[in-house]
């Protein structure tokens, strides 16, 4: 039975995942942290590091990850299955009848709805991140409207190594270095870190 | 033919880290280049359209190139291949990471600065986004608006929605007008 709930949930996040994966990460956090507390957020982030990390799609290895934590590895076949499915579908109907679709004003508008969310979903997902690593305590909507009224800045506290990695990182990504090989050395760096400090 | 579909994205799969996007050259340069078997032509049309049809880039990508060359069959085979790595590597990972995780001061924080390093490439992906997607004022509101509803209603689905209709309504009156002239 939740194999069956599993399959149906990940089917929608299926249909909804426009532009790609990163669009899932926000309503990933919504369902499985904040409705229902199946991980705590720093868990939640682990996860997608992990599957950012580890080779094959990143939405497909978050949907296997979560699927099989539910129900091992019937869970994961479910899960991936289901967020699969609606994008095979679209994808063979879309390919069948693709040079009346292309001029179709519906179709242009909505994807034109679809880019605008998923930019949106993506700078959503950048301030989910920083809240779980630049930032010592997530950061507070109604704390930050009323200290923007005041001109004052203690709505955030920085965690400094954490800030000054995310610097180096867009350094490193600009200068068109891979993504895992940056991955991997800032979680060197930070292990690294961590370790000097604990011996002084 | 399906044997080496199969066999080519199951180790383009297996040994590209990164995600869909990170893909496509790899798919690129075992189809067009080493076995001749799709034109260049090919490769722009699968990028136009895995960028436009919602989904998974990965599995469209795969999807597309798997039709071009078999059909039905090719395509189906080609999502299968793409997708049993993830599961094999992740159903591991998931079986046996909650004992490698054990309070570990140094281990959690080198994820801490991973997650840190994650906000890094998001910001600048955000930054090579911005130019395609944000070409008028009417775009800047409606994002501005879109995440402050995310912020206050936190329910991705209703702001999708309300985004594709809003979508949908101003190329509607956008194409009425140019008919009207």
């Amino acid at each position: 039975m939740i194999n069956i709930f599993l399959f149906l949930q990940f089917v929608k996040y299926g249909i909804l995942c426009f532009g790609g994966g990163y669009v899932l990460i926000p309503l990933l956090f919504f369902d499985f942290v904040e409705k229902t507390p199946v991980f705590s957020p720093d868990e939640f982030g682990n996860l997608l590091v992990l599957s950012q990390m580890t080779p094959g799609a990143v939405s497909i290895n978050t949907a296997t990850y979560v699927g099989y934590l539910k129900s091992t590895l019937s869970g994961a076949f479910f899960a991936s299955f289901g967020l699969v499915l609606p994008s095979v579908i679209l994808t063979t109907l879309i390919l069948n009848f693709m040079h009346t679709h292309q001029q179709s004003s519906y179709i242009q508008g909505f994807l034109k709805g679809g880019r605008w969310i998923s930019f949106v979903m993506v700078l959503y997902a950048i301030i989910l991140f920083a809240n779980m690593s630049v930032f010592k305590e997530p950061l507070n909507f109604e704390k930050i409207v009323i200290g923007l009224k005041n001109f004052n800045f203690d709505w955030f506290t920085l965690n400094y190594i954490e800030f000054y990695i995310m610097i180096l990182s867009i350094i490193l990504y600009k200068l068109r270095f891979s993504m895992t090989i940056i991955l991997f050395f800032s979680a060197f760096l930070g292990g690294f870190i961590s370790y000097i400090k604990w011996i002084i | 033919m399906l044997w080496f579909i199969f066999k080519s994205f199951f180790k383009i799969s297996l040994f590209i880290i990164g995600g869909g996007l990170a893909m496509i050259p790899a798919i690129e340069d075992i189809f067009v280049h080493k076995k001749k078997l799709l034109k260049e032509n090919d490769i722009v049309d699968m990028i136009a359209i895995t960028q436009t049809i919602p989904g998974l880039i990965a599995v469209n990508a795969a999807l597309f190139i798997g039709h071009r060359l078999s059909g039905w069959k090719g395509g189906l085979i080609a999502v299968i291949a793409v997708l049993m790595p993830s599961l094999i590597i992740m159903s591991l990972i998931a079986a046996y990471l909650p004992l490698l995780i054990v309070n570990n001061i140094h281990f959690l924080n080198a994820f801490s600065c991973i997650r840190a390093s994650v906000t890094g490439i998001f910001i600048c992906l955000a930054f090579k986004l911005r130019s395609k997607i944000i070409t008028s004022g009417f775009d800047v509101s409606i994002i501005c608006f879109l995440i402050l509803g995310l912020i206050c209603i936190k329910n991705p689905i209703y702001l999708i929605v309300i985004s594709i209709l809003v979508g949908c309504i101003t190329t509607y009156k956008q194409t009425k007008k140019v008919e009207n002239i």
